[in-house]
């Protein structure tokens, strides 16, 4: 036996194989207890965190999304082009355009028109920010703004841009923005739903607003986006009716819960248990609301801050006083949509109606949620779903023209909760086409947005049909020069 | 002892392949926590295979001093306990090198070298008496494993001790100055960045990119690239552009596996260009607002961005005895002791809950009251959270007068007071306290004056005074709201327009005329009309420009007909619902005239047969229609009424010929009033002709005009 072991290494006995194999195989068994799932893909690193808690601290704990449904132009917004005014009329140099896909409302034209903003701009704040002199309130807080001038998507027509941006993904039934930000974070106030949506409609050629852009798609339908009405009521049938009291309310309520959760028990189904969290939801919901409409205690001038029709529901500027009141009362995502920016023709007379209806009330959000010292926790957001052309759509005339869509480069604004202020982010080519510089695609800001609020948007997944989904699905990357 | 080397030899085999095993799936590998310990033994077992390597290269070199078959014992027992600890502190190391934050650089070559240390030594434990026959190939392989080890050693030093830990002290020390008000911004809080980022690369011995950072003359002079930066002017300085070049491109700095500038440090490096990058100006010449100088500060400050507290965590269930649904504390983020709480829905304000959040007093650093009815007695309570860190009081019914009592949280920087009765002496009592830095104070007895005073006296505090009403400037007032819903209205419905704001005018006509502020009939009291009407108004009210106008058209319906029949089909495209559409009351949209509410006409007569059960007596017929020029959908060209008791006995009533639009207008739903000799009439027959050409100013003129109808309304 003696040095058996070390003399005879190279011709080894069956036994000393099999033990040999064995220790061996034990040791990478061993091994295997530190790599989780080896067998089962790589899903290990989406450890799922707690939900309902920001992943670290966040720097915004609200989001007010304006979101400008139509895409609004950046060079008649904040992108200034004068190359364009000078070169107007030419054509669109196709070394500009690199084989730009077109609309199928353009794809027949045989020239493409340059053709620069009919209003002036000027500059603006210490950002030194250029302004269209259609926005002059947001011109007066422009050093609160983030100004990005490089957002671009995938999709070139309305549905799909808004899909995505609005739910990180062209298809439908992905959960919004809103949706993933209540899966994560849960709701502040336990007497609101965590994610409203607010709508409105302006002047301009709309474009429409469906339930799929605040869909809660394969989360739990708790985090559903819920539409206020624009009447009088912002929500519905919260009344008690007439002879019902609350207590009487009370007992049906516990009662119909001890039947759903009997329910519950034989079928399983998680929408039984969403069902009841529901009814409790809307029975708080009619002690929180009624103070949400209650104006006794804003100043009266409120309605010279935000406006005239901040008063009229179911206007914009209704709606953003009405978004600020939910939001400091803990509505995690705000979101509005403010219908009519499609100018494909008519633009110089279209556009100034929007602004008008915007303008004002947009800029008094951001002052009003400083000076309550909540514009460090809230992120107000300030965009569309694309950008629009630099060149004319249909008949060319200097004082009147339309643009088509542009899914290459356009420009949002963020404000508040932790990004930069006073800054213009990236940077088009003179022809207000290209990006040149720092491009933030819909992913990057899906996972700027979710990072602002404390999430990391790699490990907020949700497993659906076999596989685990983000908001930015398998791409995304921060823009860390837009985070204060 | 053969069993001791027995299990040896197995222990080797189990480790080594558990060293390569992991290495394959290093990417994947994650480390529990309770392996941990065994990582930081590293540093310390990793001496033993160093000394059992020394005895060793000391038994080889003293052989012929050692009896042979003590000789082979003890080479076995030295050569197997050196693998053995070898390749435990291999292991351990890896363990170690997971908890991240050392040089990625070192890192990677400490582990291959050190890999390398453990495979070899395992590899002499095989063929040590082979090699004991030839002293060269021995020869050989003592020297390649001695340095390994040292190669394996050496790195693994400069990773916890740092590059050129042992010759330091011949190098020569430079001064770095602390950061202090009257050293050079520069040196102050740039330098450090640069030596911490950038130095290992871009030094005297190493100077990548033909950029040398060693001193302020190398930096300026650049690199292969030209001038790091141009004062000033951020977008065209190469460092910047450099360092916010996405980390996955090659020429982002610093490189990828570097260690990255923090977004502070970035941020810092930004303003200190934009301000001009002077390399001599002193911190404290830099303006108050210098964005330079407060990033300076934060970054001397706090060395880490995210904030730590010392205080321990509250247990699950104090944070759910706290907690109501009106009450919601929450941790700030996942693992953080510190907590927020909110008060929601002031009717269910309790004070209890204010109290009972004593129990996690350690923990709170943020809490909002905003629009309870706080009232200057629970400042009090307020009082007993010695951390906390941010207040917010807006719109409660605190007055201030208790506000000194907050004096004993020490940490307090925040504090919300807008739409509160406080006053500028009270506000005074809250200015005092030592981390405060903004207080808002909107909405409250403090004007302009006082808190420019304020400021002066308290100039590390932001006071942020909010909106104020520009009396200069004068609105546009929102136009007149209309209330009616429905727009055919029933005998006694009248039309209602309101306002929002108190004291508005609203001015209006009935005749198509376009009202202004000089128009005469002011709404008083709902209107109420006898037949088609168009109706515009807009609002005026002192101090305000008046209100763009509101353009609507009611249809009036006395009397409700019975049947309805086509006597000329519509076009096959707009059937809508037949010919029961006329008489059915329903509207159809204007923006949409393939609703079926709408019936559609071109190159035919539209030709309708209405009857009433009993007669009844008329003296107007309206037709209502639509007006979409851009879509050819023009007015008629013609209208004819017939009427009579049956349909045997009709006679030409009215004929009109409505008139044309003679440039672009919006859509429109309108209505064409048809007068008739009053009469008693049971069955009525309407000839309408669509608009031949498309007039000479319309871009398809020539063309067939439409004539889209939705409704015929009896008077």
């Amino acid at each position: 036996m003696e040095n058996e072991f070390f003399k005879n290494r190279l011709n080894i006995t069956r036994r000393h194989f099999l033990s040999k194999s064995a220790v061996g195989l034990g040791s990478m068994a061993l091994g295997s207890l530190l790599v989780p799932n080896l067998f089962t893909g790589g899903e290990e690193s989406l450890a799922q965190l707690p939900l309902g808690l920001p992943h670290f601290a966040p720097k915004a704990k609200r989001v007010i999304y304006l979101f400008q449904n139509g895409a609004p132009s950046q060079l008649e917004t904040f992108d200034y082009k004068p190359l364009l005014n000078k070169m107007a009329g030419e054509d669109l140099p196709e070394s500009i355009r690199g084989g730009q896909r077109l609309t199928g409302m353009t794809a027949s034209q045989t020239k493409f028109p340059l053709i620069g903003s009919y209003f002036d701009f000027k500059q603006y704040g210490q950002s030194g920010a250029w302004v269209s002199d259609m926005f002059p309130n947001m011109a007066k807080i422009v050093d609160e703004l983030c100004i990005i001038k490089t957002m671009n998507t995938e999709a070139i027509n309305h549905d799909p841009a808004l899909t995505f941006i609005q739910t990180g993904a062209q298809v439908g039934n992905r959960p919004s923005m809103g949706a993933w930000m209540s899966y994560g974070l849960g709701s502040e106030n336990k007497n609101l739903p965590a994610f409203c949506v607010l709508l409105s409609r302006g002047r301009g050629n709309g474009q429409g607003v469906y339930s799929k852009l605040w869909t809660n798609g394969f989360l739990d339908s708790t985090h559903q986006g819920v539409v206020f009405s624009s009447g009088e009521d912002p929500i519905l049938y919260l009344k008690d009716t007439d002879g019902i009291d609350k207590d009487s309310r009370r007992r049906m309520l516990d009662k119909l819960a001890e039947l759903n959760h009997l329910g519950f028990e034989t079928n399983g189904d998680p929408e039984v248990q969403a069902k009841v969290q529901q009814y409790e939801m809307a029975y708080r919901m009619q002690t929180a609301v009624p103070e949400l409409t209650d104006l006794s205690k804003e100043p009266d001038h409120i309605v010279k801050m935000y406006g005239p029709e901040c008063l009229v529901p179911g206007t914009y500027a209704a709606n953003v006083l009405l978004a600020r009141k939910l939001s400091e009362s803990g509505v995690r995502f705000v979101q509005l949509y403010h219908q009519g920016w499609d100018q494909h023709g008519n633009l110089p007379n279209e556009m100034p109606l929007q602004a008008e209806d915007v303008d004002r009330s947009s800029a008094a959000l951001i002052m009003d949620l400083k000076q309550r010292g909540l514009l460090d926790e809230t992120l107000v957001i300030w965009g569309g779903e694309f950008g629009r052309t630099n060149y004319c759509q249909g008949t060319f005339t200097k004082d009147n023209y339309g643009r088509d869509h542009h899914p290459r480069a356009y420009t949002i604004w963020m404000a508040g909760g932790g990004v930069k202020p006073g800054i213009v982010y990236g940077e088009t080519d003179e022809f207000g086409y290209n990006i040149i510089k720092d491009p933030v695609h819909i992913n990057d800001f899906h996972a700027t947005v979710m990072h602002l609020m404390g999430l990391n948007h790699e490990q907020l997944t949700y497993k659906h049909l076999g596989r685990r989904y983000r908001l930015t699905d398998v791409a995304g990357k921060l823009v860390p020069g837009i985070i204060a | 002892m053969n069993r001791f080397f027995k299990v040896c030899s197995y222990l080797l085999l189990v480790f080594n392949i558990l060293l390569v095993f992991l290495l394959i799936f290093e990417a994947k590998v994650r480390i529990p926590v309770w392996v941990s310990p065994f990582g930081r033994l590293h540093p310390m077992l990793l001496h033993l295979p160093i000394g059992f390597a020394v005895v060793l290269v000391l038994l080889l070199l003293f052989k012929k001093e050692v009896e042979t078959k003590s000789y082979a014992f003890l080479l076995k027992l030295i050569l197997i306990i050196t693998a053995l600890s070898s390749c435990i502190a291999a292991l351990m190391g890896f363990f170690l090198s997971r908890e991240g934050g050392y040089d990625a650089n070192l890192l990677q070559w400490h582990k291959w070298t050190g890999v390398g240390v453990s495979l070899f030594t395992y590899a002499l434990t095989w063929f040590h008496e082979e090699l004991a026959q030839k002293t060269k190939m021995l020869q050989l392989a003592s020297v390649g494993g001695l340095i390994l080890f040292i190669l394996a050693g050496h790195f693994g030093a400069a990773i916890t001790h740092g590059e050129n830990y042992v010759f330091e002290a011949f190098e020569k020390k430079k001064d770095i100055q602390g950061f202090s008000q009257d050293s050079s911004m520069y040196q102050a809080a740039i330098q450090p960045i640069l030596e911490k980022k950038c130095f290992s690369c871009h030094n005297d011995q190493k100077v990548k990119g033909e950029l040398n950072m060693s001193s302020i003359q190398k930096i300026l002079k650049g690199g292969k690239h030209g001038a790091l930066w141009k004062a000033g002017d951020t977008l065209n300085s190469l460092l910047l552009q450099r360092v916010y070049l996405p980390l996955e491109q090659k020429e982002h700095m610093p490189p990828k596996g570097k260690e990255q500038l923090t977004v502070e440090e970035v941020a810092l490096l930004t303003a200190w260009i934009k301000e001009g990058a002077d390399m001599k100006k002193t911190v404290k010449d830099y303006v108050p607002l210098s964005k330079a100088k407060a990033l300076a500060f934060k970054i001397a400050g706090s060395k880490s961005t995210e904030k730590t507290y010392s205080f321990a965590e509250a247990s699950e269930s104090t944070l759910a005895e706290v907690n109501t649904p009106f009450c919601v504390v929450a941790p700030l983020a996942n693992g953080s002791p510190a907590l927020e709480a909110e008060f929601f829905v002031s009717r269910k304000f309790d004070r209890k809950s204010l109290e009972n959040l004593s129990k996690v007093k350690e923990q709170l650093v943020e809490l909002s009251l905003a629009k309870m009815p706080v009232k200057d007695e629970d400042i009090a309570l307020i009082a007993k959270f010695p951390n906390l860190e941010k207040l917010n009081l807006n719109q409660t019914d605190i007055t201030g007068n208790t506000l000194d009592q907050l004096a004993q949280c020490k940490l307090l920087n925040s504090v919300a007071l807008s739409g509160t009765k406080i006053s500028k002496d009270k506000l005074q009592k809250l200015l005092i306290l030592p981390a405060l830095t903004e207080v808002f104070v909107w909405n409250t007895s403090l004007d302009s004056v006082a808190i420019q005073a304020l400021s002066k006296q308290f100039p590390r505090v932001t006071i942020n005074g909010g909106y104020r009403e520009d009396p200069n400037e004068i609105l546009k007032l929102n136009p007149p709201i209309l209330v009616n819903e429905e727009f055919i209205l029933k005998k006694n419905t009248a039309i209602e327009l309101k306002h929002t704001l108190k004291n508005v005018q609203i001015h209006y006509t009935l005749d198509g005329q376009n009202p202004d502020s000089t128009t005469q009939t002011i709404y008083d009291k709902p209107l109420v009309v006898d037949n088609y009407t168009r109706i515009k108004a807009m609002a005026t009210k002192d101090g305000w420009r008046a209100s763009g106008r509101i353009d609507y058209t009611f249809f009036k319906s006395s009397f409700s007909a019975d049947t309805a029949i086509l006597l000329s089909e519509p076009n096959p495209r707009y059937t809508g619902k037949g010919a029961k559409n006329l008489i059915d009351l329903k509207k159809g949209p204007i923006d949409n005239h393939q609703d079926a509410a709408w019936l559609g006409y071109q190159n035919k007569d539209f030709v309708s047969l209405i009857e009433f059960k009993k007669p009844v007596p008329l003296t107007t017929i309206t037709i209502s229609y639509l007006q979409k020029i851009g879509s050819h959908i023009m007015p008629p060209a013609e209208v004819e009424v017939w009427g009579g008791n049956s349909e045997a006995d009709l006679k030409k009533l009215q004929k009109v010929m409505p008139e044309q639009p003679e440039k672009m207008q919006d859509n429109a739903n309108l209505g064409i009033n048809v007068s008739i000799k009053q009469g008693s009439y049971k069955v009525i027959k309407l000839i309408v002709k669509p608009l031949p050409k498309l007039p000479k100013w319309h871009s398809d003129k020539g063309k067939p005009g439409w004539f889209f109808i939705d409704e015929v309304l009896f008077n």
